[in-house]
């Protein structure tokens, strides 16, 4: 368990695998080998994560020229002189020491190396708490803390289940009235009249009046779960039933055997009532392959609707096809979110595997015939691969990676806040695409993975830890990344965070703050999604500014180089 | 086998070394100079007229590249204007606000330090004429909408700033104390003009180039041939995080070229800008100037690179030194508020830094258009 935690502490604290500091400080040494041809972020990357802790160890003071307090450890950005630096840092430190020569490996092979780091850290996982690096893990997913439906919630997330449980509950019901029957009310039959009575319309009134209760506190608050909704489903539900009782009432005379038949209507009530609320994941959430498999199918429908003759050798598909088309068409009749499915079949196209090819060449496609007239403007660029490892080997020759590394980043919180249907997609407001191949491969993959298994509450923990990884390396004026943004900018990102986090702009006070820091988190409990909307209305502001310096400054430099003739050829050929 | 590998190894590896001594060659060959100073100081500005005059001059990709400039400067600057009036005046800045939500932070903040500092010193009739009148409502919030990557000015755009620019006075109002919400002054020359720069097929002349004011982030360098020299000159950004680069560059310098705007000692660094209530006496880009100086002198490096310090924005300062005396960060200084003797006291102060006395110190001025004035 305790390894588990800290593994997973591990991933949330580089949600990215890029780690802005030793690229920035290397930069000037590497500059001429990544233009001349190893365009590789997912190497930069690599080489990144190598050193995690030296980055956060090496806390500059506030003022604003203070990288002049490290004179002789910067004079020459050799890499020996990285180690060497990084040494004094960690000795100083009570963490673990990060040996050299395992960092001179990371350079020489980044991916071996990227693992390597990644194991050992979580291997050293206990005391990488008394490191300043863990200050922004804020993510200590302990399920034992929940509640046992979120806790197994990987279980009780399951139709199958769902189904189980109504028809036990239907067996348990008949079976009790069926001996209340035959024994209690045998005597009279008025008083079993009444009880019949009671039992059905009292459900129902019971039904009714809790779920308008429950609506109008619901409307009240952010809905983030859709929750508004469900409710006006068990109304209509509810309404469905009464009226089939209703019916039933009037045709029967109220004979022994029909009065069984009325029983059955409240459980079943109820049991459709229990598969709404419960939201089963399998209903709503469809498994990844499953997309796939149903964008595959769909083409090979759309294909075989031209080729009459293949039509027998898919009889097994297409029933498959009306499967998932009524699976689709349940989710519809739900009405739960079908927004996310859209995302979701979107998404999976951007993601990668051969569907996702298709479409990745009709979008730029389409932003190729826009540019016809020879150039590209910084969205295009940033949507070809190719042109984002072009630029960000420009950016880390002019030393300013930090704008777009900002970008890249807060682009992948945004993704994930989307993934995780922690907010509708209209309030995350500004994005700007960019090649999906580096979002993904640079984003850690237990985030993207971790739809199935991280309960809201985890995802939110989760984004509030994005937030604070992004105001330390980015937005705080004494670390080593930070953006050029405007002080009215970094006023009100400070004053949102200070809303969610306790921190103190002075870091002297490490061990305390930490504490302050997770105590708030878990100790609030409650998810306010208008904090993370506030959040992101903050960032916003901050991401527009660094996309203007990007677009007006590095940008126009960027455009006259041989990189971007060459990008301007490629895309002009495809 | 092996050797074949060793040879094909060996082949690259002497091709690099050859590039590694070419690049050494060169680079003893060059002098390098560092174009130096707070944000704002117009090194760019430097480093673009000497493309101009130097160089090969800017070519049409470039142009465009300015073009983009000028339109995004003219685009935030008026967005700017209208949010300071709005706030200034408190009126809700249309589209921020989400309607069920609870008040949007910022505004808070603002309001709290608004409500503490700036009533104290502005009247209700001060604070009136920033006040935007009603018939520019739908200019305010065409305005304010638009996003910044979308920058070229559509036709409905100029009309908007126009009318904004011309007839509105709070802007007018506003604009006056650009020294404080980090306008640049720039602006109201790209303001006057803004029909000519919004035709479709409007190229940005030199004027328009040398005015156009936009952030540096990272580094940029040139060569330039001079006669038979060859100076490889580096322009980095000015503002605090950027600052934070220059140490990559400390290496092998020849020369610091340390720019410092003379208007500045009014303005308000980039980085601190919130609004009109802020005390230019406490922090100006002139005090900033002087500590980003200071610290470069301290710099080991430097111990013995020669510094030439540039006076920019001369012009400007023979307008401005009428309306505000530099006492705003020199309080010592005692002359009549004119323009030789408020610079030569600027410039005493700043050659005043210099600890070593055997470093070369070199003070030239030069004004917007005219290159190289020598002022002594």
């Amino acid at each position: 368990m305790e390894s588990g935690v800290h593994a997973m502490q591990q991933n949330i604290r580089m949600f990215s695998r890029f780690d802005v500091i030793p690229v920035i400080q290397t930069t000037h040494s590497h500059a001429k080998t990544v233009s001349n041809g190893a365009i590789d972020v997912g190497g930069l990357g690599a080489r990144a994560t190598s050193n995690p802790r030296a980055n956060v160890a090496m806390k500059p003071s506030t003022s604003g020229l203070s990288v002049f307090a490290h004179p002789s450890h910067h004079s020459q950005h050799s890499n020996h002189d990285h180690h060497s630096f990084r040494r004094r840092t960690n000795s100083g430190g009570s963490g673990p020491d990060v040996e050299p020569e395992k960092s001179v490996t990371a350079t020489l092979k980044p991916e071996h190396a990227g693992k390597k780091t990644l194991f050992r850290s979580v291997s050293a996982g206990e005391s990488v708490k008394q490191n300043h690096a863990s200050k922004f893990v804020a993510v200590d997913v302990d399920t034992s803390l929940y509640p046992w439906t979120i806790r197994y919630r990987r279980v009780l997330g399951r139709v199958r289940f769902m189904i189980a449980l109504t028809v036990v509950y239907w067996i348990l019901v008949t079976c009790a009235f069926a001996l209340f029957y035959y024994h209690v009310f045998v005597c009279c039959s008025q008083i079993r009249r009444i009880a019949y009575l009671l039992y059905v319309w009292g459900h129902l009134l019971l039904l009714i009046i809790s779920t308008l209760a429950i609506m109008l506190q619901a409307s009240e608050m952010h809905d983030v779960m859709g929750i508004y909704s469900e409710l006006k489903y068990i109304l209509l539900n509810c309404v469905i039933w009464s009226l089939v009782i209703f019916v039933l009432m009037a045709i029967g005379d109220f004979e022994n055997d029909t009065a069984l038949l009325w029983i059955w209507c409240p459980s079943l009530l109820n049991g459709i009532n229990a598969l709404i609320m419960m939201r089963p994941l399998d209903l709503y959430a469809i498994d990844d392959e499953q997309t796939m498999q149903f964008a595959h199918m769909y083409s090979t429908e759309n294909a075989s609707a031209t080729k009459t003759e293949h039509e027998r050798g898919q009889v097994t598909t297409s029933i498959l096809f009306c499967l998932y088309k009524a699976r689709f068409i349940v989710c519809n009749a739900f009405h739960v979110n079908p927004k996310y499915l859209k995302h979701k079949l979107r998404f999976q196209n951007g993601a990668g595997g051969e569907n996702g090819a298709h479409s990745r060449v009709s979008i730029t496609h389409t932003s190729h015939n826009k540019a016809s007239g020879g150039h590209l403007t910084l969205k295009e660029v940033l949507k070809m691969k190719h042109g984002f490892s072009g630029l960000a080997a420009h950016l880390v020759k002019e030393l300013s990676l930090e704008n777009l590394l900002f970008l890249v980043e807060y682009m992948q919180l945004k993704k994930f806040v989307l993934h995780n249907e922690l907010l509708e997609e209209e309030c995350v407001k500004w994005r700007i695409e960019i090649a999906p191949e580096i979002i993904d491969e640079s984003m850690n993959e237990d985030l993207l993975k971790s739809k199935c298994y991280m309960s809201t509450e985890d995802s939110y923990h989760v984004v509030l830890s994005m937030f604070h990884y992004l105001y330390q390396h980015y937005i705080d004026r004494s670390s080593v990344a930070s953006v050029n943004v405007s002080y009215q900018c970094v006023t009100h990102i400070k004053y949102t965070m200070g809303k969610v986090f306790l921190f103190t702009d002075h870091t002297s006070t490490d061990g305390k703050e930490e504490k302050d820091f997770q105590n708030d988190v878990f100790s609030s409990g409650v998810m306010d999604m208008d904090i993370i909307e506030q959040l992101i209305d903050s960032f916003d502001t901050a991401a527009l500014q660094v996309f203007r310096l990007l677009y007006s400054d590095s940008f126009t430099r960027f455009s006259k180089t041989k990189e971007y003739e060459l990008l301007l050829e490629q895309s002009r050929e495809m | 086998m092996g050797g074949c590998m060793s040879d094909s190894q060996d082949t690259t590896d002497r091709n690099v070394e050859r590039e590694i001594e070419k690049d050494k060659k060169q680079d003893t060959r060059a002098h390098k100079l560092l174009l130096l100073g707070a944000g704002g100081s117009g090194k760019s500005t430097f480093f673009k007229q000497l493309k101009a005059i130097h160089g090969e001059g800017h070519n049409d990709r470039e142009k465009e590249g300015f073009k983009r400039q000028i339109h995004g400067q003219v685009v935030e600057s008026i967005q700017l204007l209208i949010r300071q009036c709005k706030t200034v005046t408190k009126d809700p800045l249309p589209g921020i606000k989400d309607e069920d939500d609870e008040p949007f932070g910022n505004d808070d903040l603002d309001d709290a330090r608004l409500s503490n500092s700036l009533k104290v010193e502005m009247t209700e009739t001060e604070i009136a004429q920033f006040k935007i009148a009603k018939e520019f409502d739908q200019s305010c919030q065409y305005l304010l909408e638009i996003h910044g990557s979308r920058s070229a000015l559509t036709e409905q755009l100029v009309t908007h700033v126009k009318s904004l620019w011309n007839e509105c006075p709070a802007i007018q109002a506003m604009f006056e104390h650009r020294n404080k919400i980090g306008i640049p002054d720039s602006s109201a020359f790209f303001f006057n003009d803004i029909e000519r720069i919004g035709r479709s097929d409007y190229t940005p002349d030199h004027k328009d180039i040398v005015l156009a004011r936009y952030r540096t982030t990272g580094m940029t360098e040139k060569e330039f041939h001079i006669k038979d020299a060859v100076f490889k000159v580096l322009d980095v950004g000015g503002q605090r995080n950027e600052r934070k680069k220059w140490i990559h560059f400390f290496d092998g310098v020849t020369a610091v070229l340390f720019v410092v705007s003379l208007t500045c000692y009014d303005e308000v660094p980039f980085e601190d800008v919130t609004d009109l209530a802020a005390d230019v006496t406490l922090m100006n880009s002139m005090l900033e100037s002087i500590k980003v100086f200071e610290d470069t002198l301290d710099f080991e490096c430097f111990q013995k690179t020669g510094f030439i310090l540039f006076f920019n924005k001369a012009d400007l300062m023979q307008e401005k030194i009428k309306r505000v005396p530099i006492t705003n960060a020199f309080p010592n200084y005692k002359g009549p508020q004119e323009f030789k003797p408020s610079v030569d006291y600027i410039s005493k102060y700043f050659l005043s830094l210099n600890r070593v006395p055997e470093r070369e110190m070199l003070l030239r001025f030069f004004f917007e258009y005219v290159l190289f004035v020598n002022y002594w």
